[in-house]
This record gives structure tokens, C-alpha cells and sequence, in this order.
């Protein structure tokens, strides 16, 4: 069966918005995998709080009902995906950290080909482009900020083959599947309209022409 | 001294400046400046410090907080010089003591649900995403609630960074993976 490698982000923009009977439409033929860290975050973690009650139950559903499986993330490979990005960019002589476990541990559980679901930014820049996010750091920061290409390349040999996709996708892809319109009730070019931007303004890594590009691409 | 110490003792400074002045936008600019450091320095007391500068900058300019007697600012503002005479355990403990004294009074006068502290942690969080540091990093670094900081990034369009767009490559290894 194929794998599919969840981070929190999507799963908590998918939640967010009622969407996560998606993924239990499309985990009949796909694995939807989630590491210890994940699990925390969408559901140990949640209960202790009292903002957003229902997440951590609706999770717990999914994961009780085998939707969401739990898988283990190689300890060393996680290190070494941990160290290496905390280590590519630098600010006043210091390397700046980025990145937590949660995101070392989801990139460490992918094998080549398995794709990464993850709505946030961050890691989704560093794998796929390193100096944009170079880019990013040194204007948002108002600072120079240098970069060690030697660790960038270290680091990419843990990211190729490995994709990232984002809720957009999997939302794309219900909705060319039918899987939309079993749930959300409206004329189709509508639905995906509204479902991409209920999204984005959950905290989905898309720009406003990201929306636009994608409703001429999909089917 | 160690450098991050001295830059702490600055910012303090200036927020003792600020508050004395009742100058929210100067406390605001602040906590900006103490968020940038620890961005790149990561110690819990300039996270501290620019969560309850921006929390009392809140304080400053909400209507509802107009009539707050003296005390509370007399007592923070002593709470900020002995943080400044410390060392880094005293300062984080009397950072601590600024924002459990806003978390009392916003459970007193506040009216929402979510206190102020929570909003200076979701702001900051938002603010260190925008930087560029993941969802988690940025979350963990202020306590903030990931959740809270995904709706919020949401509604903003200055964490929109389009890169080189990859989005039919994307989608095109989604609908493989999914047929």
C-alpha cells in the first residue's frame, strides 16, 4: 500500500474546516501515516488545553478507526535531518534553528518516492529550495544571513525523492475524485473556490494566485 | 557580561522608558526589537520580555484598561529594574511575574476568552513564521498554540511566499499517489 507522511499542519487545516472526512475517503487506497511527535501535537498535547476541544477527539477517531496510522521515525536519521537544517543557515556567526523534531521526525520517516503532507512553510522551502528561503530569512529578518552550501547539500540528500504536497492537493484531488461533493453542498468551480480559501485562511502555505492557478488546473 | 545580557539590559531600559512615558507604540518596538534577538539567540527571557511589552502596550492603548490605578504599573515597572539588576534566572523570574500579573488582570477585566499573554504568544509566533522559522519552531519558541498561530497566519497575506511555484508538479504527484 502506498504511503502518504502526515505533518500536523495539514491535518489541523483539514480539521479545522471539516474537512477530515477526506482523508478517510482517500485512505482506502493510501496509508496516511503519522509520527509519535504528530500524535502529540494533534492529540495528547490539545487535551491538556482548552481552545479547541474537539481536534484532539476527532483525531483520536481517525487513529482508533485506522485512518491515521502511528509510524516510528529511525532515531539517527531524525538526528541527522535535525542537525543539518539547524546548521545551514547562519546570522552574526550563529546557525539559526529552524526546525523542531516534529519536522526532522516526518522527513526522516519518508522513503524516497513517499510523499510528505505538510501545509507549513518552513520545511516545504527548505527542501524544495533552499536559497529561497535564505531569501526569505534575510528579508523578513532585516539581517545578512549566510548559508552553508555544504550542509544544504548533506541535508538534500535526505529531501530528494521525497515530495512535499499540501491540503490544496489532497482537497484538488477529492474534488476531481467526487469525494468533495459528498460532504459540501454547491455548484462545483464554488466548492473547490471555497474550499481552497477556507483552507488558505487556515493556515495553508497558498497565496491568493496559488487559488487561481489551481482552478485552471483542475480537472 | 555576557553580550546577551548587556542587549537584555537595553531593552529593559527602553521598556522601563516606554512604560514610564505610557507609550504603547515605544513598548510595542520593543518587543519587536527583544523577538528579533531571540529569533537568533533564542533565550527565554527576550521571548518574555517581548511578550508582556506587547502585552502592555495592549494594556495602554484598550479603553477598558483606562482607569487601572497606578499601582499596576508602579509594580511592573519595579519588576522590570529588578529583571535589569539580575542575573539571567532572577530576570526570567521577574519577566514571569509581569506576565502572571497581566494574566490576573486580564482574567479581572479582560473580555475574551483567550488573555492577553495567549495573544502576545500567538502575535510573536506569527512573527517569527513570517521570519521564516517553521510552524513548530516558531510555536514552541512562545508557547503559543499551533493551532491558534495556523488560524491567525491564515488571514494574513505577508506570510504569502510564492517561491518558484511548484504547484502542477505537486499536484500531478498527488493524483499519482491517489489513483
Amino acid at each position: 500500500m502506498k504511503r502518504i507522511i502526515c505533518d500536523s499542519s495539514s491535518l489541523i487545516s483539514l480539521s479545522m474546516n471539516c474537512m477530515l472526512p477526506l482523508i478517510t475517503e482517500l485512505s482506502q487506497n493510501v496509508d496516511f501515516i503519522i509520527t509519535q511527535c504528530v500524535y502529540d501535537e494533534i492529540i495528547t498535547n490539545p487535551r491538556r488545553g482548552h481552545h479547541h476541544p474537539m481536534g484532539p477527539l476527532k483525531f483520536k477517531a481517525l487513529v482508533d478507526n485506522g485512518v491515521l496510522k502511528i509510524g516510528r521515525a529511525d532515531k539517527r536519521k531524525t538526528e541527522d535531518i535535525l542537525n543539518l537544517s539547524n546548521s545551514i543557515y547562519y546570522l552574526r556567526h550563529k546557525p539559526l534553528t529552524i526546525i523542531q523534531r516534529g519536522e526532522a521526525e516526518a522527513l526522516a520517516l519518508a522513503e524516497k518516492g513517499e510523499p510528505l503532507l505538510m501545509d507549513e512553510r518552513t520545511l516545504r522551502l527548505l527542501m524544495e529550495n533552499p536559497h529561497d528561503l535564505k531569501t526569505l530569512l534575510q528579508y523578513r529578518l532585516h539581517k545578512g544571513v549566510s548559508m552553508n552550501d555544504q550542509r544544504a547539500a548533506m541535508f538534500q540528500k535526505y529531501a530528494d525523492g521525497v515530495p512535499v504536497i499540501r491540503s490544496s492537493e489532497l482537497l484538488a484531488v477529492a474534488y476531481e475524485k467526487g469525494i468533495l461533493e459528498k460532504y459540501f453542498s454547491g455548484e462545483k468551480h464554488e466548492l473547490l473556490h471555497a474550499c481552497l480559501w477556507a483552507l488558505k485562511l487556515r493556515g495553508c502555505s497558498l497565496s491568493s494566485e496559488d487559488i487561481e492557478e489551481y482552478m485552471q488546473m483542475v480537472d | 557580561m555576557g553580550v546577551e545580557m548587556k542587549t537584555i539590559r537595553i531593552l529593559i531600559d527602553h521598556s522601563i522608558d516606554a512604560l514610564k512615558r505610557k507609550d504603547a507604540l515605544a513598548l510595542r518596538r520593543v518587543s519587536a526589537d527583544a523577538l528579533s534577538e531571540a529569533a537568533i539567540e533564542g533565550h527565554r527571557e527576550l521571548i518574555l520580555l517581548a511578550l508582556v511589552d506587547y502585552a502592555l502596550s495592549k494594556i495602554l492603548s484598550k479603553t477598558h484598561y483606562s482607569n487601572l490605578s497606578g499601582d499596576f504599573f508602579t509594580t511592573v515597572e519595579q519588576h522590570f529594574r529588578d529583571a535589569r539588576a539580575g542575573e539571567k534566572d532572577d530576570t526570567i523570574m521577574h519577566l514571569e511575574q509581569i506576565e502572571d500579573m497581566v494574566i490576573k488582570l486580564d482574567k479581572e477585566k479582560g473580555n475574551y476568552e483567550a488573555n492577553l499573554i495567549e495573544k502576545a504568544k500567538i502575535k510573536k509566533a506569527s512573527k517569527l513564521y513570517e521570519q521564516g522559522f517553521s510552524l513548530r519552531r516558531a510555536s514552541e519558541m512562545t508557547g503559543a498554540d499551533p493551532v491558534e498561530v495556523l488560524s491567525y497566519i491564515g488571514t494574513s497575506k505577508i506570510h504569502e511566499f510564492r517561491g518558484h511555484g511548484k504547484n502542477a508538479e505537486r499536484l500531478r504527484i498527488a493524483r499519482e499517489v491517489f489513483k
